[in-house]
């Protein structure tokens, strides 16, 4: 039975396994991970407390749609350990715990992902030279795990926070020089959930430009006058320093340059390409753009998800839900 | 079997992309669009995609078998069976008169003897504007007479590696002010702001002016009088609370990429729905006639108006629209209802705490 | 002492909650999970014999507020949950016993901790003493 071959088991991999499943078309999901889900697997919701449209539960349903599904065959703790195209389609091997496993596949969907920019790149964050000065990806684990987030370096519950955007994004030394897209969302849907969970919580929300996903979010001023306990600063700060207790170093509207302290400081951290994206293109027979994301002409091996540019989970699901309806029509699977 | 038919409903490029896609995905493609006052399209329509000037009225059905009712210009209506339905809503009538308006065809309309050019996107402008100035603003800077290009925004929204375009036009020397509310005035035409940014007062007097409308975000994706909510995030990708009728959002609210994307997927989701429909009309709920009281408690609760009374004022519940979620069975007094596919959950009311439970 | 008896009454949406990051499900064998196929099935005959039958509490578990697959199932739900409540208070018995939460399918933390919560405050309760049978 013809079959597609998924790599990459996140948001965008599900979305297209589920969506050939439900055509009745068999997909093997090759994941790295110990579990399927990927990167947004590992978010926190961002119910404050009603849904604010975060989509990161929607990897979870499909993740569990998935499993439950008999055409979808996921394989995690995997890795692909051999390609070749051949008369008919691709011959693979996938390398597995147990072992290696040959593959006949007629189209490919490559849902690789992107990685997180580590603060400990940029030495302006001092990420590493103080516990409380945090990824926004530490925080959604925190509170996926636990519900909670604790002041690291004391592990009392944090009563001031400073939201930073834009951490390795338009940033052509450190990070990459475009925007990461997803961050204004994430970042400031986390700031709600954070002032739902801890309501003596002061937050400052530190951005360059405002740029929502969902064209009906309130802007951070807008989020600033119905709560008073949330302050909206359009500033780049030039440095976090660690003295202590955080300080974040800025500059006002006016030009004046202030140190301000917080328990907490919230480094809300873009997307950059894998570095073996190239090594992969090659292997497929695509290319890599300016910037290092994925880029396909190919009828038979389709890009979806981080891995083809900065995203937000729900166009990284519409686009593993289209890849699927591509792939389907590749394999003239017609009704 | 012969392909399904999926109607797609809308005048701009996303619901053309859709068309060709469900064609390309082996489906029936039947382009339904109004044009209204607008006296011509400027979108070529690929071959295969039967085109009907008309205007969704209605759609009854469900995924499989959707009865959707269009009325042509001349005010008859037509009846088209179709599996499911892409709505594609896209945006109005363009401002008139006066300044030109934001397109991608504004810059190479600009007369050649046009010196400076002013873009004015005000707050609320939709989340592409402000990359379509950017890219009108680059190309009249690449014009042998360099004009001189302002463009005043309340928010620079240059998503994704788009920002790099628009680094791209700073460094090419376009003048990118800030400004939540520009001054504009059109005889002359006359753009004056202070840049937030750096707090200059800044005033300029365009031989072009472009503006931008602002757009109203809405919760409803409506299409000339056919209306329909958007979908939670749980009910899936490009979902509408009615299953079968697909939506990739309004098109005036999507950048370029993302409309294509969208456009993709949901002519996907509308192609498994027409090729796996499920079957609705063994799940759905059933009305014990004996126990019904009539009292409509069921159709009041519905969240989607499948109870309905029926002879003798007593429920019938509209297989094609039944979710079987059972909110009419929990809220029936007479407890004349029941779905057929939970019936475990009325043998956990007799005896809840069981020894052992499958 | 013996462990105290929940019910759980969850929609299938809210279900992959329950099941952590490995995938399966960790309840303890003391409380009985009734799946529904929305929270707004859940009704107050349903919810008061589970407490008759021997449940010391029981807790309706649904989507978040504007994240129901069937729109308005959740706002059913939890208009007769506080309708029980009410009544449960009436009665001379803790409204408590019967409480809604509201859980993504990615709030397995988030599910247990309240579990956990249902289960501390139910020690305290033990069983209702209004069993079915008694004269």
């Amino acid at each position: 039975m013809k079959q597609v071959l998924i790599l990459g088991g996140g948001a965008a991999g599900l979305a297209a396994a589920v969506e050939l499943s439900r055509r009745g078309i068999l997909s093997t999901v090759v994941d790295s991970a110990p579990s399927a889900g990927g990167m947004a697997a590992r978010l926190a919701c961002k119910g404050s407390p009603a849904c604010q449209h975060c989509d990161a539960c929607l990897p979870h349903d499909l993740r569990r749609e998935a499993l439950l599904s008999p055409m979808v065959n996921l394989l995690v703790s995997s890795e692909l350990g051999f390609i070749a195209r051949g008369e008919h389609g691709f011959q693979a091997t996938v390398r597995r715990p147990e072992g290696c496993e040959d593959y006949d596949f007629s189209a490919v969907i490559l849902a690789v992902g992107a990685l997180p920019f580590d603060p400990d790149k940029d030495p302006r964050l001092h990420s590493r030279d103080s516990p409380d000065i945090i990824s926004s990806l530490d925080i959604e684990r925190s509170l996926a795990e636990s519900n909670s987030l604790a002041v690291p370096s004391t592990g009392r519950v944090p009563e001031s926070m400073a939201i930073i955007q834009c951490v390795g994004s338009r940033d052509s030394r450190h990070g990459a020089p475009y925007c990461s897209k997803a961050c204004c969302k994430y970042g400031s849907k986390l700031g709600r959930r954070l002032r739902h969970l801890y309501p003596g919580l002061r937050l400052t929300f530190f951005y360059m430009d405002w740029r929502p996903v969902d064209a009906g979010e309130a802007a951070p001023e807008d989020w600033a006058a119905e709560d008073e306990m949330v302050r909206a600063v359009r500033s780049r700060p030039s440095e976090i320093l660690a003295a202590g207790r955080p300080v974040v170093r800025y500059a006002t509207e006016a030009d004046n340059l202030v140190e301000e302290s917080f328990d907490i400081v919230m480094l809300s951290v873009g997307m950059l390409p894998r570095p073996d994206n190239p090594r992969l293109a090659e292997a497929f027979g695509i290319g890599v753009d300016e910037h290092g994301f994925l880029v396909s002409e190919l009828e038979d091996v389709i890009v979806a998800g981080t891995c083809a540019g900065p995203r937000d989970l729900g166009e990284s699901i519409e686009e593993g839900t289209a890849a699927a309806g591509r792939a389907a029509a590749y394999l003239g699977a017609r009704p | 079997m012969s392909a399904p038919t999926v109607l797609v409903v809308g005048v701009g490029s996303a619901a053309v992309e859709a068309a060709r896609e469900i064609v390309a995905q082996g489906g029936r493609a039947v382009l339904v669009r109004s044009l209204g006052s607008r006296k011509q399209c400027f979108l070529r329509i690929p071959s295969g995609i039967e085109v009907i000037e008309a205007e969704l009225v209605g759609a009854e059905g469900s995924p499989g078998s959707f009865h959707a009712r269009l009325r042509a210009p001349g005010g008859d209506d037509m009846v088209v069976d179709c599996s499911a339905v892409v709505l594609c809503p896209s945006t109005g009538d363009r401002p008139a008169g006066g300044a030109a308006s934001l397109d991608e065809r504004c810059a190479a309309e600009a007369a050649e003897s046009v010196r400076s050019v002013a873009f004015v996107l005000p707050a609320g402008s939709p989340r592409p504007s402000f990359i379509r100035a950017v890219r009108a603003a680059s190309e009249l800077r690449a014009r042998a007479a360099r004009p001189s290009v302002a463009a005043f925004a309340a928010e620079m929204t240059a998503y994704g590696t788009d920002e790099v375009v628009y680094a791209q036009a700073q460094a090419d020397g376009v003048l990118f002010v800030r400004t939540p509310e520009a001054e504009v005035s059109l005889d002359p035409p006359r753009v004056a702001a202070r840049d937030q940014t750096t707090g200059r007062e800044i005033e300029i007097f365009p031989d072009l002016l472009v503006m931008e409308r602002r757009s109203e975000h809405a919760e409803v994706l409506t299409s000339g009088s056919f209306a329909v909510a958007r979908g939670s995030p749980g009910m899936g990708a490009v979902a509408t609370v009615r299953e079968g009728i697909l939506s990739p959002g309004p098109e005036y609210e999507r950048l370029e990429a993302e409309r294509v994307t969208g456009a993709r997927a949901a002519a996907t989701r509308a192609m498994t729905l027409a090729v796996h429909p499920e079957d609705r009309a063994s799940r759905a709920a059933v009305v014990d006639r004996e126990r019904c009281a009539a009292c409509l408690t069921c159709a009041r609760v519905c969240p989607f108006s499948a109870a309905r009374p029926a002879e003798e004022g007593k429920a019938s519940i509209d297989g094609a629209l039944c979710q079987a979620c059972g909110v009419c069975v929990g809220a029936c007094p007479a407890r004349a209802l029941s779905l057929p596919s939970y019936a475990e959950v009325a043998e956990h009311e007799r005896e809840i705490i069981m020894g052992d439970r499958q | 002492m013996t462990e105290p008896i929940i019910a759980m009454f969850i929609c299938k949406t809210a279900r992959t909650a329950l099941a952590g990051p490995e995938g399966g499900e960790t309840v303890p064998p003391e409380v009985q999970v009734i799946e529904l196929p929305c929270s707004g099935r859940v009704d107050e005959v349903m919810m008061l014999r589970a407490l008759r039958q021997g449940a010391w509490a029981a807790m309706v578990v649904a989507c978040l507020d504007g994240n129901c697959r069937n729109r308005t199932g959740n706002y059913q739900a939890r208009k007769r949950v506080a309708e029980v409540r009410s009544l449960l208070s009436q009665l001379g018995l803790e409204p408590d016993r019967v409480k809604m939460f509201s859980v993504a399918s990615n709030q397995h933390a988030w599910l247990m901790e309240a579990l956990e919560g249902m289960r501390r405050s139910a020690r305290q309760w033990g069983p209702i003493r209004i069993l079915e049978g008694d004269g």
